[in-house]
């Protein structure tokens, strides 16, 4: 990083073999107002480890930013209430205050614009899944997905039945699958730990 | 004199999509509202976010394993909807049901709509924008009934405790002591929610007066159970068509004058005191020991061919199963009459000329349960 | 109560499995319930040997002329019962009256033609003997050589007491006439039987789709000859184009 950081601080080179007679062409030139605007607006490239603090205090400040990250994110997890079936029952009492999610930073919010985490609860149907498909669109990054439920898994009990999607994973990336009919409390917060422990494992992709 | 550019105004209804997916807990159910400025022109219900094919992996299991799709079916009032089910396979099948297991029933379906009324009350706050505090005083209620069930049949939600001939298995030493217990939580949830709700007096400007529908009209659209009860109509399955050891108790059925929105929500209020009056009563009478299940089950359950129509007052309505055998040990046709479906038809009729905001109460009220809506 | 090995052809087409789970199984039970003593006893005993193979055909062999019925036995009701009413008021010729077990004792079940399905309901409704403004519940019912039927279920709030109308159609003029004008009720029940059995209701104010998505709904799920799908028939890969695409 010490590297990186010797080869941006030395100044670019000027051309070796100029033309005689012609004007000596630096390459900085002095930047009209409207390319200075346009500096302040576009936010610089970020590498990480060059930031300018590593330049001024370096040794000092030594936070790794990804893991500050990864914490933050974990730690304030809000799904969107995708309550379908059965399941949105137990995911409900899952947020009360027996089993409280809102200790681990879980608030369920029913926008998908703001929110980080979809809770599938219950079964998707054919005619469901282009609005599952919309809202998962919907969420913005960084985004995940919590399949509680056996019918969200893989169909569940009604996976015989050909208007039923055999698990949401068809449509959507799942990153945690809660078994169970209708999953435990207890379960769903134990998928949350999981969905913790993976976003910080993942913190560097 | 028109301006110019007003001429060419036109007015157009606006249609306004109500999702499959909103924030109250009803479920996937997607209303298309025609609006012409706040109030309702048209209402189009759309259904079938939740079909998932029960009748017809019901005739596909036998008659114990179609318990369980019975609880998912109506997974609010799971017990209503088994005890449908073995009734009706019983009603075909001429098979005698125990007393102890008839008392077990009817305690565990009473405490069953309890706790299916206390969802109704924490959903309902929350569709009169009480946000989040009746949920709260609802859910630990919810919480000591599971408890309780958990104890009894294993499961939190699906319970599959009920089988043909009585019950599964025999309930706990001190399920006696257990359920005075719950009752007493009960009854102070119940306070809690009558205090916080019933004199309300925004809740009340938001439920007065909206959604009315006369006793004709409910009967004609099929309603039953709260909805038909607080258009004036005194009809309880359970006092008019006892099933079961109901006809040994002494309850009340509380009926609503108007119709409305606030009569559903009183009326419920009451079911639950009358309720828990039913409980005490059925754990008095509860006889100490005997069997638990009919003597003399065949181990693969065979119903002569037939057909039979069983029907029980689960907390939505009357939940009704409709049994065709020819004879085999699966249903030839199993079909559920199922009360949200129909009170859910009327939706219509009640949210036309009614404000945008009353037609998420109107659509609370009826408690529905869209796995029961689209089976 | 014991029935006669391979009394499931409906089923049999649909699931592969499912003949070869539950054939050998009868077969090996009927010995030890043959204790309670039926009449079919001794010709159930030469049965248990039939092989699963058998049960896998595509109509395994009907069982002998001795074996119990596949349908109840009708009985016909008492005299003065409410099909006499029935028939009184609307004037229509009931083609079968029998009764059916119900929650207390028995009620009636009629069997009308399917263009007089309007007639009678209407007259249970609005005749004073009968009052029977409550439509309980509308099922369709595929009975397969035999066509599909409709079954309504009328009670009678203030005079307690219900009566079950039946009307047959076949397979290639499945029309009945819809009694939506008559029982608003009856509006949604009738959807949601033409989506399930391909019923058509003629008359029918809204004759949409109810419960079915868009693009399937000419797939009749509740008929015989649609069966559950087995579990190792996945639906596939096709799903999965965008699944691949999304970062997490």
């Amino acid at each position: 990083m010490e590297q990186v950081a010797a080869e941006k601080a030395a100044p670019p080179a000027l051309p070796e073999k100029q033309v005689e007679g012609a004007p000596v062409v630096a390459p900085h030139r002095e930047r009209t107002s409207v390319e200075r605007e346009a500096d302040l607006l576009t936010p610089a490239p970020y590498e990480p480890g060059t930031a300018l603090y590593r330049q001024v205090l370096p040794g000092i400040i030594q936070v790794p930013v990804d893991a500050v990250l990864a914490v933050s994110r974990k730690s304030s997890l809000w799904p969107m209430t995708f309550g379908l079936a059965c399941c949105a029952i137990e995911m409900i009492a899952t947020f009360m205050s027996r089993h409280d999610l809102d200790r681990f930073g879980v608030v369920p919010w029913p926008s998908p614009r703001q929110s980080d985490v979809m809770i599938v609860s219950g079964t998707v149907t054919k005619k469901m899944a282009p609005a599952v498909k919309l809202l998962y669109e919907q969420m913005p990054n960084p985004k995940w997905v919590i399949s509680m439920g056996a019918c969200a898994t893989n169909g569940g009990p009604y996976t015989r039945y050909d208007r039923v999607l055999q698990g949401v994973d068809k449509i959507i990336p799942v990153d945690v699958y809660v078994p169970g009919c209708p999953p435990r409390p207890e379960a769903l917060m134990d998928g949350f730990l999981a969905l913790q422990e993976k976003i910080m494992e993942e913190r560097n992709k | 004199m028109v301006a110019e550019h007003e001429r060419s105004l036109e007015v157009v209804d606006i249609p306004i999509n109500m999702g499959p997916q909103h924030p109250s807990t009803h479920g996937v159910f997607r209303m298309v509202l025609m609006v012409d400025g706040e109030k309702c022109v048209d209402v189009i219900p759309h259904i079938g976010y939740m079909h998932r094919g029960g009748e017809k992996l019901m005739e596909a299991m036998d008659f114990r394993q179609g318990i369980g799709y019975c609880d998912r079916t109506e997974y609010l009032a799971q017990f209503s909807a088994e005890l449908a089910y073995v009734i009706a396979v019983e009603r075909l099948m001429d098979v005698q049901v125990p007393e102890r297991a008839e008392y077990i029933r009817v305690i565990l379906t009473e405490l069953n709509r309890l706790s299916s009324h206390f969802m109704f009350m924490g959903a309902f706050g929350i569709d009169a924008g009480v946000f989040g505090t009746s949920f709260t005083y609802a859910f630990p209620q919810r919480e000591y009934l599971q408890e309780l069930f958990e104890e009894v049949s294993g499961d939190r939600l699906m319970y599959a405790y009920f089988r043909v001939g009585g019950l599964a298995w025999e309930v706990t030493d001190n399920f006696v002591q257990r359920c005075h217990e719950v009752l007493k939580h009960t009854q102070q949830g119940i306070r809690d929610i009558d205090e916080l709700l019933t004199k309300n007096e925004i809740f009340i400007g938001r439920c007065q007066g909206i959604g009315a529908f006369t006793a004709d009209q409910a009967i004609a659209y099929g309603l039953s159970g709260p909805m038909l009860r607080a258009s004036g109509v005194p009809w309880d399955l359970r006092k008019d068509e006892p099933y079961s050891v109901y006809d040994r108790f002494n309850f009340e059925i509380p009926v609503g004058n108007y119709g409305d929105v606030y009569d559903r929500y009183l009326v419920r209020l009451e079911e639950m005191r009358q309720s828990v009056s039913i409980v005490e009563q059925a754990l008095e009478q509860l006889p100490a020991e005997g069997p638990i299940v009919a003597e003399k089950l065949p181990r693969r359950l065979r119903t002569p061919p037939g057909e039979v129509y069983a029907k029980v007052e689960a907390p939505r309505g009357e939940w009704g199963v409709y049994l065709v055998s020819k004879g085999g040990d699966k249903p030839y046709r199993l079909k559920m009459r199922s009360p949200s479906f129909c009170n859910l038809s009327a939706l219509r009729e009640m949210c036309l000329d009614q404000f945008l905001a009353d037609t998420v109460m109107i659509l609370g009220s009826m408690d529905i349960v869209l796995c029961c809506v689209d089976r | 109560m014991t029935l006669p090995d391979g009394q499931e052809p409906e089923a049999k087409p649909d699931d592969a499995g499912q003949p070869a789970a539950s054939a050998p199984e009868p077969g090996a039970e009927q010995p030890s319930e043959a204790a309670p003593s039926t009449p079919e006893a001794g010709t159930d005993a030469p049965k248990a040997e039939k092989p699963p193979a058998a049960a896998k055909a595509e109509r395994p062999a009907r069982p002998a002329k001795e074996a119990e019925p596949k349908t109840a036995p009708r009985v016909a009701p008492p005299a003065e019962s409410v099909n006499e009413a029935v028939a009184a008021a609307s004037g229509v010729t009931l083609s079968a009256v029998y009764i059916v077990p119900d929650w207390k004792g028995e009620s009636v079940a009629v069997e009308v033609s399917r263009d007089d399905v309007p007639a009678v309901l209407a007259a249970c409704r609005d005749d004073e003997r009968l009052d029977m403004k409550y439509l309980r519940c509308l099922s369709g019912v595929d009975w397969q050589e035999e066509g599909l039927e409709v079954v309504y279920h009328l009670y009678s709030l203030s005079k307690k007491r219900g009566i079950t109308v039946k009307t047959r159609v076949s397979y290639d003029d499945a029309n009945v006439p819809s009694v939506a004008s008559v029982y608003p009720a009856a509006e949604w029940h009738e959807r949601e039987a033409r989506d399930m059995f391909g019923i058509n209701f003629t008359g029918h104010p809204d004759p949409r789709p109810l419960l079915l998505p868009d693009d399937m709904i000419d797939h009749f799920p509740l008929r015989k000859d649609n069966p559950l799908q087995e579990i190792e028939e996945w639906q596939g890969d096709s799903l999965r184009e965008g699944a691949g695409e999304e970062e997490e």
